[in-house]
């Protein structure tokens, strides 16, 4: 294949892989991401340019602005028609358009494309050995300011752990009805960074309704529970969860609910 | 070239990502090494764009640097997730249209947003297409947003100034307007609207020089962009339109109405009437709602000082009445007066060189509003002064450029010369960074009461994911300003707002009990759960308020909240108290309602 065309063919190919994606259901996201984004940010307008400017005096950076500019363009202009058509807003419906679009202009352009028309060069960038030593040390940089950025964020949560005890520690319980009968929905997450260990007690003013002596959370995770409650239950109290942590003798977690009122 | 355009910019991220990661973990010396980190990044590409021999790609890849190295700053701050106030509400809109698959769903933190889904559709589709979160896709989109605004300041000023020199420093001096460090980063509407626009303005320039089927294909898509911006941004639209009618006014004034620029700019502003017409009618009539009072009441208040009535605010004084370090207030203010003495020089040249280039003089009309916009900030007009700052400081751009560019060239004292218009610069790039942004705002760090994004963190977030998890979407429910657009948007809850629903939170929460009043404002927004966060009790709210601008017109407060004030939901009966993380407490207040 003739040189000339080679970036229209790879622009080809970027479109056919999302769009078969699309169809196919593949939710992969490292391939959608490496197509899917090129897909709505760049290969639209660099197409639509190629068939419609084949001879263009423009140079590299109008064309690398064109094409961000005229992408973001068709992709705002295409989901204003998309939404009135009976398919809407969804991935094939985005896949057919921008695809369609591109595809299109591709085929355009390789028609229009004259036999003495040099590549526009986007695709042949040439760097010396200097340079790529320079390109290779930014992107070095660049991954050590990531990797600082992502330790100092995790880090910050151990120390907003400990200073003051911010524990992000959940407790809920939130009514029910199944059946007629009320219920509750119980539940603990421990969105703190180390294993924890609980004890939930429901209760309606000194008679104990429920006991879970020993909850262990690890970090990240979720408890939680269904519970039916008694029939002969008094609606003048309210049931209470309380949360303990382990071997502590007073609650540090309190939810309440008035039976009365229960809505869900 | 590649040292100066990746090396060194990729260097002052490392520099700033390290104060943030300093301030994240409560270091001292974490504001000094964040303004290391924007002396790393700016003044090299200062430096080089004042060389007098400066070429085109250079100047192109220095200014593209520029713009994403202070994009990525923003992002260092909040790299997992948006912090913003602005980004909850749009993030709401691109959920909604996720779920929905449509456009034009409701938004109770901002009606208006999902009228002008400009935005969310390209968010919509890289989440789709890309299988990203919103938030990695809002980043990506506002990234190419940036780069696209980057290049097309540059492209439009050249053109207009015919020179690269002045075109790079120009650039240069707009990345000093306040908010091009993170309102205009954020992921909101008129950062991509912005970018739009100038590719707009490009356009129609570029158009001038292309002949034949290059010039239509360059109109269509002038044509196009005007299109994309009236559905992506109210204000970036309107300004658009006016730019081209005046344009186009001066043009007749001047010239008469037969060029062929003349005729393509004015088809342009009509065809921006137009759309903008269509969309107002169309779509989003709440719009003159929307944009209304804040204009009234800025209005107001100039009158207010007009007629001696008072309402002066104290520079730099914020709605809390706290003030940045003494160093930043003469930065501030000294960048201001730079900017308002290079002003003339600027204009002297335009009246020179450019009288007869409507661009320029269009520009130059622009610079010199923005000395009007100053006085807007003295009089609690904040807002409105520095959002004028986006569009206006293109002109103060070109005008202070076409007043240094001839410092830079060669000649006796050189060195010299070029340091004083870089050091110029530095002073103006301060300031902007000074006015554009909060102290306490400028770098992450644990919370802090009532601002954003200091008050955006891990319980808040949790909170709101737990409601929409275990609530489902859709409750009304009330809360603080910080939680309102938590909930309203990664807990996909019905807020209940002064602004939707003319329902004010703050007397449900700031009064000592619950009364008829409170009852009836229950009733009136049909709500069902108020989310408390005991923080509040910890200090006054950074930026004035808990709940609305105005609730210390009915409850007055020198202190902060009571914790007794807050919990009063626990001592009423019939109020379940359905969640507790510790600091946020959600209760059932719907059963409220129902009694007189």
């Amino acid at each position: 294949m003739s040189r000339r065309y080679l970036d229209l063919v790879l622009v080809g190919v970027v479109v056919l892989i999302p769009l078969g994606l699309a169809l196919s259901g593949v939710n992969d996201t490292a391939w959608r991401v490496g197509f899917g984004v090129p897909l709505t940010l760049f290969l639209p307008g660099y197409a639509i340019l190629a068939a419609t400017l084949p001879h263009s005096t423009l140079d590299k950076a109008e064309r690398v602005l064109l094409s961000l500019g005229v992408s973001l363009v068709v992709t705002i202009l295409g989901g204003l028609i998309l939404n009135l058509t009976p398919w809407g807003l969804q991935s094939l419906s985005w896949a057919v358009w921008l695809g369609g679009v591109t595809l299109t202009a591709c085929l355009i352009a390789l028609l229009r494309r004259p036999a003495s028309l040099r590549q526009p060069g986007l695709l042949r960038p040439r760097f010396s050995a200097g340079q790529l030593a320079g390109l290779t040390l930014a992107g070095l940089v660049l991954i050590a300011t990531a990797v600082v950025t992502l330790r100092a964020v995790a880090l910050a949560s151990d120390y907003a752990a400990a200073y003051p005890a911010v524990e992000v520690v959940q407790l809920w319980a939130v009514p029910q009805t199944v059946d007629g009968q009320h219920a509750l929905r119980i539940g603990i997450a421990n969105h703190t960074t180390e294993m924890a260990t609980y004890r939930l007690r429901l209760q309606q003013a000194s008679r104990v309704l429920e006991e879970w002596p020993i909850i262990t959370l690890p970090p990240g995770e979720a408890w939680n529970t269904r519970l039916t409650l008694p029939d002969d239950l008094s609606t003048a109290l309210p049931v209470d969860a309380l949360l303990y942590r382990q071997g502590a003798p007073i609650a540090f977690r309190r939810a309440q609910v008035w039976l009365e009122t229960a809505q869900h | 070239m590649l040292v100066e355009t990746c090396l060194v910019p990729a260097l002052a991220l490392l520099v700033v990502a390290s104060a943030d990661a300093g301030a994240r973990l409560g270091a001292t010396w974490a504001d000094t090494i964040f303004w290391a980190g924007l002396l790393v990044l700016a003044a090299p590409i200062a430096l080089w764009l004042a060389m007098p021999d400066v070429r085109r790609p250079h100047a192109l890849g220095l200014v593209t640097a520029l713009g994403l190295g202070l994009y990525l700053i923003k992002v260092l701050h909040s790299p997992l997730n948006f912090t913003l106030y602005d980004e909850f509400l749009h993030w709401r809109t691109a959920s909604d249209m996720l779920a929905t698959g449509r456009l034009y769903s409701e938004n109770p933190l901002l009606s208006i947003s999902p009228l002008y889904p400009g935005l969310e559709l390209a968010t919509h589709a890289l989440v789709t297409l890309g299988g990203l979160s919103i938030f990695q896709a809002g980043l990506v989109v506002i990234g190419a947003a940036r780069l696209m605004l980057s290049l097309a300041v540059y492209l439009f000023l050249e053109q207009v100034s015919g020179s690269v020199r002045v075109a790079g420093l120009a650039s240069l001096f707009y990345t000093a307007h306040p908010q091009f460090l993170f309102f205009n980063a954020q992921y909101a509407y008129q950062s991509l609207a912005l970018s739009l626009a100038l590719l707009t303005l490009w356009l129609l320039l570029r158009r001038q020089q292309a002949v034949g089927a290059e010039g239509r294909l360059l109109l269509v898509l002038a044509a196009a962009s005007i299109v994309a911006v009236v559905v992506t941004h109210h204000i970036t639209a309107y300004v658009l339109t006016g730019c081209l009618i005046l344009w186009t006014t001066l043009a007749a004034l001047r010239k008469g109405w037969r060029t062929a620029a003349t005729r393509d700019v004015r088809w342009m502003a009509l065809l921006a009437v137009v759309a903008n017409l269509v969309w107002l009618v169309a779509v989003s009539s709440r719009t003159l709602d929307y944009l209304g009072p804040p204009l009234v009441d800025a209005v107001h208040k100039v009158l207010q000082v007009a007629f001696s009535e008072g309402g002066f605010r104290p520079p730099f004084q914020s709605d809390a009445g706290t003030r940045p370090p003494l160093l930043e207030q003469v930065v501030g203010l000294g960048s201001a007066v730079l900017i308002v003495l290079g002003l003339p020089f600027g204009l002297w040249h335009v009246w020179r060189r450019y009288a007869d280039n409507l661009w320029a003089v269009l520009l130059a009309g622009a610079a010199l509003a923005y000395p009007l916009s100053l006085p807007l900030r003295l009089i609690g007009s904040w807002e409105v002064g520095a959002r004028a700052s986006a569009f206006l400081f293109i002109g103060v751009g070109l005008l202070l450029a076409l007043a240094l560019e001839r410092m830079t060239r060669p000649g006796r004292l050189r060195a010299l010369r070029i340091s004083v218009v870089v050091g110029y610069f530095g002073v103006v790039f301060a300031g902007g960074v000074i006015s554009g942004v909060a102290p306490i705002s400028r770098l992450p760090g644990p919370y802090l009461v009532g601002t954003t994004p200091r008050s955006v963190d891990s319980q808040g977030m949790a909170a709101a994911e737990w409601a929409y998890r275990q609530l489902g979407p859709g409750n009304r429910l009330v809360a603080d300003h910080i939680n309102t657009a938590l909930m309203g948007s990664y807990g996909q809850q019905r807020v209940v707002t002064y602004q939707s629903d003319n329902v004010p939170a703050a007397p449900l929460f700031l009064a000592a009990g619950i009364g008829a009043y409170q009852r009836d404002l229950i009733r009136q927004g049909r709500i069902h759960y108020a989310v408390v966060d005991y923080r509040l009790t910890q200090a006054l709210p950074i930026e004035g308020h808990y709940y609305e601008k105005w609730e210390k017109l009915d409850y007055p407060y020198s202190e902060p909240i009571e914790r007794d004030v807050l919990a009063k939901f626990d001592r009423i009966p019939r109020v379940s108290r359905i969640f507790d993380a510790g600091d946020i407490v959600i209760y059932d207040i719907g059963a409220l309602a129902d009694e007189p």
